[in-house]
């Protein structure tokens, strides 16, 4: 009798829990789920908002053959993975090196530790306007150091390989801190006993650094560079401040290329597909690093 | 059993039930009838919207029951904004400020009101209005295939044209003379590049981002030297033509040849023309007149305040554009709408708004207005260019893809000034893409 009352007291249990989660699975299916679905499927539609009269043909994969072929767009994904390999290899290695740094108690870690994070929390298009203001050639102030220190003012927003450097550096100065405080936030959390085992072995610093700080860190080097990869190579506000993609196409992303495709030109259908097309080439790199990584997920 | 009672537990329960009832719908009444229009107007932030705001109490005295809600949006993100908006019939605006280019899609979309009933109805001088900007309220002047009545969709509301912006003082200095046309503009833009330290010859917009101007100062340049559009009524591009191919030369030459224009000029975008030339930093630009007077001739702002010309452009064409407001088709308050753009775009708001915040004036009256004249003494050259304007979208209005050509022949226009590709290459290039992109977009097969 009492397993009964139990059973039945677990059944409603449950079936209330499910009750409780109806509103959250309707919100999630309207806001999330809903318009990923409408767009893949305006993905195969040749549609325009603002072109309604001229109707909505269905297309199949044309939109998808089209984005491979697009010389335009096939430049914006060569520079995207340019933008991402050198802005986080270098955010990567920096965020370790200061972790490192900050790691340990030292006067006034907590002033750095804040101080540091400071561009982590400032809005992209304000640090692109004033990273702009600073490049510009001629009343920017960087060109004007480079100046007074006896090289001709240099043009970075108007030369191709410079404007790359410009953002890239921006990148690097506005994500380094994210990284360094999710591997400062590992390095806190690592055992101390391989590192004694490693001194009474007679290992010198590199060496403990090399093999115990870093394999003990790799899963949290891999969620930083998973994390990092996916957002750099979704990067927007930056590049759309600071050169809008120029000079000529030299700086234009994936994602400033899908904007101006979907809000500029109102190729809704075309945009779609692009989107999709990133979204994939997204998930195979974040399957390969795992993979490549040999990480299981249940440790990230 | 008392017969009054047995009436009274029926009468009163009846008799409350139709007070409440009056009373609630008294009150229904009165709460509709104190209820006020709300007017949602989108407007690019800044001057304009700032000015529009000026208006609104005066308004809204004048119309007790209307509350009119002016919304700035920056100019970056207003078209998608306005247009998603728009097409999502989201009721979020009653009427929108936009230009000629916006202004397509959303005539082809039928999503702006036609007003011509209105203007008929009410007391408008539509023929007050300059004559560009009366045609940018059609999209051609005239009946056109996205316009097929020639419906007016909007009334003027600022107006711009690009004039012809020298240093008065460096003229005086080295014996110059107002250009006439683009050789002797040219002779003295070098002639300032090379006597005076300091100052380049001319300043234009390099940069290929969308909100930059690099297709209007190129036109400035070859509608006077016989150029053409970037398609015509049939949907053809025509961007390699001799005309287009001696004003991009001119533009390279001066870049490359004569290093007349200041390093960086590739960055250039709207606001770094001004800039130079406030600097004293360069002595020649084209620039649309009205946005940039203010600040040019603001000492504070300036240092060349006073020192600066501005003359029609050499040959006489002009880029001309500017602002309408439009009434958005899914308002529920149609005649409160027209009543609020009547009032904003009137003779004596107009005249005020141009004087006070530096917008664009729409009306021929106001520009011949003597408060007007001392203030602007270039007003005569202004209603000329004005009156003569080039609207560069009107050869074919119909075209809803605009945006995209556009920027096909900035990118093209700035490949060939700074030599990634030969100015001649680059005119191709943008035939190319242009044919292109109409294809894509169904114009043409």
């Amino acid at each position: 009798m009492r397993d009964a009352v139990k059973r039945l007291s677990d059944f409603v249990e449950k079936r209330i829990a499910v009750l409780f989660m109806i509103p959250t699975i309707i919100t999630l299916g309207l806001v999330l789920f809903f318009p990923l679905l409408y767009s893949l499927t305006i993905s195969f539609y040749r549609w325009s908002v603002a072109r309604p009269f001229l109707g909505k043909t269905f297309v199949f994969f044309q939109n998808y053959s089209k984005a491979l072929t697009d010389p335009a767009f096939l430049v914006a994904i060569r520079n995207t993975f340019v933008f991402t390999f050198f802005a986080v290899a270098v955010e990567l290695i920096l965020g370790i090196a200061v972790a490192l740094l900050l790691h340990g108690n030292f006067k006034g870690k907590t002033f750095f530790q804040t101080a540091l994070f400071l561009p982590v929390v400032t809005t992209p298009v304000a640090v692109g306007i004033i990273w702009r203001i600073l490049f510009l050639t001629d009343v920017g102030l960087i060109p004007y150091l480079f100046q007074l220190a006896g090289f001709e003012r240099v043009t970075f927003l108007s030369s191709p390989v410079l404007a790359m450097v410009a953002v890239i550096f921006v990148d690097i100065w506005q994500t380094t801190p994210f990284a360094f405080t999710l591997i400062l936030a590992g390095l806190s959390s690592l055992p101390s006993e391989p590192y004694e085992a490693a001194m009474i072995d007679g290992a010198t610093s590199w060496q403990r650094f090399f093999y115990v700080t870093l394999p003990l860190l790799k899963p949290v080097i891999v969620v930083v560079l998973l994390i990092r990869v996916m957002d750099a190579f979704r990067v927007f506000d930056t590049i759309y401040i600071l050169t809008g993609g120029g000079p000529g196409s030299a700086t234009e992303s994936v994602s400033t290329f899908t904007v101006r495709t979907a809000f500029q030109y109102f190729n809704t259908g075309y945009a779609s597909a692009l989107a999709y097309v990133v979204f994939i080439i997204i998930a195979v790199m974040s399957y390969l690093m795992i993979k490549g990584f040999k990480i299981e997920t249940s440790e990230l | 059993m008392n017969k009054n009672a047995g009436n009274n537990r029926v009468v009163k329960p009846v008799a409350s039930l139709v007070m409440v009832m009056i009373l609630t719908l008294s009150l229904t009444v009165t709460a509709f009838a104190a209820a006020r229009v709300t007017l949602n107007v989108a407007m690019e932030a800044g001057r304009m919207a700032d000015a529009a705001k000026s208006v609104v109490p005066e308004f809204e005295k004048l119309h007790p029951d209307i509350k009119v809600n002016v919304v700035p949006l920056p100019y970056t993100t207003m078209q998608q904004k306005v247009m998603t908006e728009l097409t999502a019939k989201s009721g979020a605006y009653d009427i929108i400020e936009s230009h000629f280019l916006m202004n397509v899609p959303f005539v082809a979309g039928d999503l702006l009101l036609p007003l011509d009933k209105f203007i008929k109805e009410s007391n408008v001088d539509f023929g007050d209005f300059v004559k560009s900007m009366a045609d940018q309220t059609t999209l051609a002047g005239k009946a056109s295939k996205i316009n097929p009545k020639g419906s007016i969709y909007g009334l003027p509301y600022n107006s711009d044209v690009m004039m012809f912006i020298y240093r008065v003082d460096l003229y005086k200095k080295y014996g110059l003379g107002v250009p006439k046309d683009w050789r002797q503009a040219v002779n003295n833009i070098l002639k300032i590049n090379g006597s005076e330290k300091g100052v380049y010859g001319f300043v234009f917009s390099g940069a290929r981002t969308d909100n930059s101007h690099a297709i209007f100062d190129f036109y400035n340049i070859a509608l006077n030297l016989g150029g053409t559009l970037p398609i015509n009524d049939e949907y053809s591009p025509r961007m390699n033509t001799p005309g287009n191919l001696e004003a991009l030369k001119i533009l390279y030459e001066l870049v490359n040849k004569y290093k007349a224009t200041p390093p960086g000029v590739e960055e250039y975008r709207y606001a770094e023309k001004n800039t130079a030339i406030a600097q004293g930093r360069a002595a020649h630009m084209t620039q649309w007149m009205l946005s940039c007077v203010k600040s040019l001739e603001d000492p504070s702002e300036s240092r060349v305040s006073g020192k600066i010309g501005y003359a029609a452009m050499p040959g006489g064409k002009a880029i001309s554009g500017g602002w309408t407001v439009s009434i958005v088709g899914t308002t529920k308050h149609p005649k409160e709408a027209f009543e609020f753009i009547k009032f904003l775009t009137n003779k004596k708001n107009n005249l005020k708004l141009a004087l006070e915040f530096g917008n664009g004036p729409v009306r021929k009256s106001v520009i011949l207005d003597p408060e007007f004249k001392k203030a602007y003494p270039f007003a005569q050259a202004l209603l000329e260019g004005l009156e003569g304007g080039v609207n560069i979208f009107a050869a074919a209005p119909d075209v809803a893809v605009w945006p995209e050509l556009t920027d096909i022949v900035n990118f093209a226009l700035t490949d060939g000034i700074f030599g990634r590709l030969s100015p001649q290459d680059a005119l191709v290039q943008a035939d190319k893409k242009l044919k292109d992109a109409l294809h894509q977009a169904g114009y043409v097969k």
